[in-house]
């Protein structure tokens, strides 16, 4: 089997010919109109926005950054200026049931007029009806009524007092009501004098003012009556007196809104409460039977709340909820404490994004609305029942049952876009069969785009659209050719651009801050390399930290000679939004057990579920390649030298197998080498991520010990496509300083790592006793009879002690995938 | 007679009651006072009828409020008498302290009619009235009768009412219809002196029962008239608004 040979630096770096480009500066492009890459989200959005069914709405997905906030809204802009204004909402008093408030509807711009016409009817009403109950015309009417009361009453005890009179009987009255007295000579017959009248005299007298005092409680008794009626009469006069105040000035109001029934049905409650409580408008001191003595504190239940005004808006409204609580979506009553006491009224219900957005489109981030409490509910409730119905959280949780408003739902008519990541809509789709329901269209947004010709010239069309929006200087050929390289560099793949506008527009504008400090007028290539180092160096304190630590011996880490069982691995770590690659000493041994390959992080949990499938399949590639005729009598263990924290995915499973390869055929490994890749149970490699960063992770070290020209790096072949690197790095593979390996077997990784050949089995399967298989076939072999000959005590103990405590709180996770 | 004649210091004003429910005139008698700078003696009376009518045998007592009769007792008569008369000291005192004027109660038993005639050494004399409270007529809004009949009392009396008409406050002036032509003159260069505002009403004579009608139908708020308080008082007894007799 012949050995590969190293990658030309051609293959390491994808340049774009500024020669491509038929301008100098993108200050000659026009602007970008459309939306670069994302043609099936923009689809979708299409659809999904148009569509007017119910649950379609939408759930926007793709990477944070990636733009689709601005492309929906954009989109969403021209759609929604076609669209008709909605209608203005405004919540006014129900007068027979104060707590349930009545929604009313009114065309763009008229909720605001109701208001004022309303503030101006009371403002009017103060007037005109303290002048008209303070009148001279009305206080003659009531006084009237007061004499005739008093008249009824003297006239009636003044007859029965004249009645009593011609008996010789006087009504007199006494501390608490009236009395009959028997009269001599105009002094009231004593009781010596009465004694000393006969007997029938007495009686007859005794007769009299028994009879007068029938008559006279009959005649109390018919006081609170006459009372009742002058009451009532009373009420008329007020009544009276009221509407003929009142309606002419309801009336001019009424004709204002003869097209709105609901608003004349209103305004005519209004009009007959301010008759039946006129006495909110007339403030007096004094009060009779049932006149009115108001107060005027109760005026404000004739305001009109405006709810959704739209006075100002054109087309449909595009509403961005920030802060998605379940109140702010669905609105509030709120509450003023009076007395010691939380009172509320319609006054105090608050419009939520929902009654903004009806009409037109609610935006909302599905993190933050899934992170609030009961605000997905809340929002699915009004989706669900198409319209908004405000609810106080505690009542809705049952939590008190207290007499709370409860306004007439207003008519929901809203197209929602969520606005999030994959995971988030995988996970809603499966747990959340409301979902589905509700959210019927999925707009994805693409996270990359093909590196084609006509997509750089887009692309240069785009960094023109972003300097002018942002007010960057123009950007030359050069510096456009170096954006749409990182644009491959950001997706790692040399085929492939980025659409990921916030990595791109952060790179232009850094770009144009150091043009700016080198004093250039157009942005160059040099600016954007820049940008692009600053961006590296400002979060790479850890790297350069670890680098460091390898220089100084601290971290194992070997750049030359060969050592048996030992190899150098490649992982990446994420520092944030930074990753960077970094070598990992990966150690094999081998002893004779039962067939098991201890993967020593799965066993101390430091390794996760992807790593210890990476490792099994070690297990199965060896039993398969090797224990076809005899049992597998080894056990080895495998380790990532001092790793102190998390380690996952199988990209290390390769480096993993010539480690393992390398303990049982005892050859040793060029340490100048370093790998990663995935295998499978075949013994092929696979690809795998950050093949970039891992690649200068080793070049980083090796330039720190200096640069031999034996030290490389083994790659998946299929990993080719995917490689954007560094300078640095094409320039020492340029100069024969360092080497990069393509491998698509683990024979070829270890033909080249063990400077040896693989071998190659025969149609019994076994391998030339000289190759590296045929080492490994043979220590399997012994290993297997050593096994047999010692029977059942040559099983493995296992050691229950707890590992040593070495783990490293600060170790950032380690991604070997 | 001259105006400065007229306005001799008026010294004691008489308040005369039998029951605590007539508050605008207790407090009417109060502002008085405080006006002319006079001491308010109030007086309540004890009906010596009531407490002759409690000891016989059949004396009944039927309540306002329930209609309901009820035995009239002597002990409890004179309770409830002391109860209602301490009522009345208590609300004059408020007023009086109210107004800083100065002031005395008395209890007597006997009759009113006895308690006004024995009123001669009184400037002023006022009666309370019997039943409700009738509405109160704020100041600014409702004028002060005076009966103006020439006489010397009916100067005094309007010069009270120019006392106790404000500014801004009308003063009805109601004349006999015999004499207003020539009384009309002496009313108004009184008043002019005193810069007040009057307007003039004639009527028939000046009866007690065309006083009363005149009070009723121009919501007066007081009714000066001059003259012998035991004679016209109990006959004003039914006014619409507190009266005052001026001697």
């Amino acid at each position: 089997m012949s050995k590969p040979e190293p990658l030309a630096p051609e293959v390491l770096y994808k340049r774009c010919d500024p020669g491509l480009f038929g301008f100098e500066t993108t200050a000659e492009l026009p602007d970008l109109t459309e939306v670069i890459g994302q043609a099936r989200a923009i689809g979708a959005v299409h659809f999904g926005v148009n569509i007017r069914r119910e649950g379609y709405n939408l759930y926007v997905m793709g990477p944070p950054g990636i733009g689709k906030h601005t492309l929906v809204r954009q989109f969403l802009q021209q759609k929604a200026d076609a669209c008709v204004t909605p209608d203005d909402w405004c919540y006014v008093n129900n007068f027979e049931t104060p707590h349930k408030p009545h929604a009313l509807r009114l065309p763009p711009g008229r909720g605001m007029e109701l208001k004022h016409d309303m503030e101006k009817l009371v403002e009017e009403l103060g007037v005109v009806l303290p002048a008209t109950f303070e009148g001279d015309e009305y206080r003659s009417r009531i006084q009237a009524l007061e004499e005739e009361l008093k008249e009824h009453q003297e006239k009636d005890f003044g007859a029965l007092a004249e009645e009593a009179g011609k008996q010789n009987v006087k009504l007199f009255r006494t501390p608490s009501g009236f009395a009959f007295a028997p009269m001599k000579d105009d002094e009231v017959l004593g009781p010596d004098e009465f004694e000393k009248l006969p007997k029938d005299e007495q009686e007859r007298i005794e007769h009299i003012v028994a009879a007068l005092q029938e008559k006279l409680q009959a005649l109390i008794r018919q006081i609170p009556l006459w009372r009742k009626e002058t009451r009532e009469k009373v009420k008329d006069l007020n009544r009276d007196t009221s509407m003929a105040a009142v309606n002419h000035l309801i009336e001019e109001i009424k004709q204002r809104y003869t097209d709105l029934p609901r608003v004349v049905e209103y305004l005519a409650a209004v009009e007959q409460d301010v008759i039946n409580n006129v006495r909110n408008f007339v403030h007096s001191d004094e009060s009779a039977e049932g006149m009115p003595d108001g107060k005027g504190e109760s005026l404000h239940r004739y305001q009109v709340n405006v709810l959704v005004d739209n006075k100002e808006t054109e087309g449909a409204p595009i509403v961005y909820l920030d802060n998605p609580t379940y109140l702010n979506l669905v609105g509030r009553a709120e509450h003023v404490a009076q007395f010691g006491t939380l009172i509320t009224d319609f006054t105090l219900i608050k419009s939520g994004a929902l009654h903004q957005a009806s009409g037109g489109y609610l935006l909302v981030d599905a993190y933050k609305l899934l992170t609030h409490s009961f605000a997905w509910e809340g929002l699915k409730r009004a989706l669900y029942s198409s319209e908004i119905r405000i609810e106080s959280l505690e009542k809705m949780l049952s939590l008190v049952s207290t007499v709370s408003l409860e306004p007439e739902a207003i008519p929901l008519d809203v197209k929602v876009v969520i606005i999030g990541d994959r995971m988030t809509y995988y996970l809603l789709h499966e747990y959340d069969p409301d979902f589905a329901e509700l959210f019927k269209v999925a707009a994805d947004f693409e996270g990359r785009l093909p590196r084609t010709d006509d997509n750089k010239q887009i692309y240069a069309q785009l960094i023109a659209t972003l300097s002018r929006k942002e007010k960057l200087r123009p950007f030359d050929r050069g510096a456009v050719a170096r954006v749409i390289e990182h644009g491959s560099r950001l997706v790692e793949d040399t085929e492939h651009l980025t659409t990921h506008m916030r990595s791109i527009a952060d790179v232009l504008r850094e770009a144009d801050y150091w043009a700016g400090e080198a004093g250039h007028e157009v942005v160059g290539a040099v600016d954007i390399e820049q940008a692009i180092d600053h961006q590296i160096h400002r979060s790479s304190r850890v790297r350069e930290h670890l680098q460091d630590e390898i220089r100084r011996g601290t971290i194992m880490i070997a750049t030359d000679g060969a050592q048996i069982g030992q190899i150098n691995g490649l992982s990446v770590l994420s520092m944030g939004d930074f990753a960077f690659g970094q070598p990992s000493r990966i150690t094999a041994n081998v002893h004779i057990g039962e067939g098991g390959v201890v993967d020593i992080e799965r066993e101390v949990e430091l390794g996760g579920a992807i790593h210890s499938k990476g490792v099994m399949i070690l297990s199965s590639f060896l039993a398969a390649r090797y224990a076809t005729h005899y049992p597998l009598a080894l056990s080895a263990s495998l380790v990532f030298e001092q790793n102190y924290g998390m380690v996952d995915g199988d990209s290390a499973s390769l480096a993993e197998l010539c480690a393992l390869m390398s303990a049982l055929a005892e050859l040793p490994v060029a340490q100048s080498f370093a790998m990663t890749g995935s295998v499978n149970q075949h013994g092929q490699v696979q690809p795998i991520g950050g093949v970039n960063e891992k690649i200068e992770g080793f070049f980083d070290v090796c330039r720190l010990r200096g640069l031999t020209g034996k030290q490389g790096v083994l790659i998946p072949a299929s990993n080719v496509k995917h490689l954007m690197l560094r300078q640095d790095v094409v320039q020492a593979v340029a100069e024969q300083q360092f080497r990069i390996f393509a491998v698509e077997t683990v024979d070829q990784a270890l033909g080249l790592l063990m400077d040896a050949e693989a071998g190659v089995a025969d149609e019994d399967g076994n391998w030339p006793a000289d190759s590296i298989n045929g080492r490994v076939q043979a220590r399997l072999s012994e290993m297997a009879h050593i096994r047999a000959s010692f029977g059942d005590h040559g099983k493995d103990k296992h050691d229950d002690s707890p590992p040593p405590d070495t783990s490293d709180a600060d170790a950032p996770p380690r991604h070997v995938d | 007679m001259s105006t400065e004649d007229t306005r001799r210091a008026v010294r004691h004003i008489l308040l005369a009651l039998d029951s605590a429910q007539d508050a605008t005139t207790l407090e009417l008698a109060a502002q008085l006072a405080a006006l002319v700078q006079g001491t308010l003696q109030g007086v309540f009376v004890e009906s010596s009828d009531l407490l002759r009518l409690a000891q016989l045998p059949f004396a009944r007592e039927i309540s306002i409020t329930s209609a309901t009769p009820r035995r009239l007792e002597t002990a409890q008569l004179e309770r409830d008498l002391r109860a209602q008369a301490e009522q009345v000291r208590r609300l004059l005192e408020n007023h009086a302290v109210r107004h800083s004027v100065q002031w005395t109660f008395r209890i007597e038993r006997g009759a009113l009619t006895a308690t006004l005639a024995a009123s001669s050494a009184t400037d002023i004399v006022m009666l309370g009235r019997p039943g409700d409270s009738p509405r109160r007529q704020p100041a600014g809004t409702t004028p002060v009768l005076a009966a103006f009949d020439g006489s010397e009392a009916a100067h005094r009396a309007l010069d009270t009412a120019a006392d106790m008409a404000d500014e801004g406050d009308g003063i009805l002036i109601l004349l006999p219809a015999a004499q207003a032509q020539e009384l009309r003159p002496a009313a108004a260069a009184l008043l002019a002196a005193r810069k007040r505002r009057a307007h003039y009403l004639v009527l028939p004579d000046l009866s007690p029962a065309q006083l009363l009608d005149a009070g009723r139908r121009h919501h007066c708020r007081l009714l000066v008239v001059g003259g012998n308080p035991a004679a016209l008082l109990p006959q004003l007894q039914q006014s619409s608004c507190p009266v005052a007799v001026v001697q």
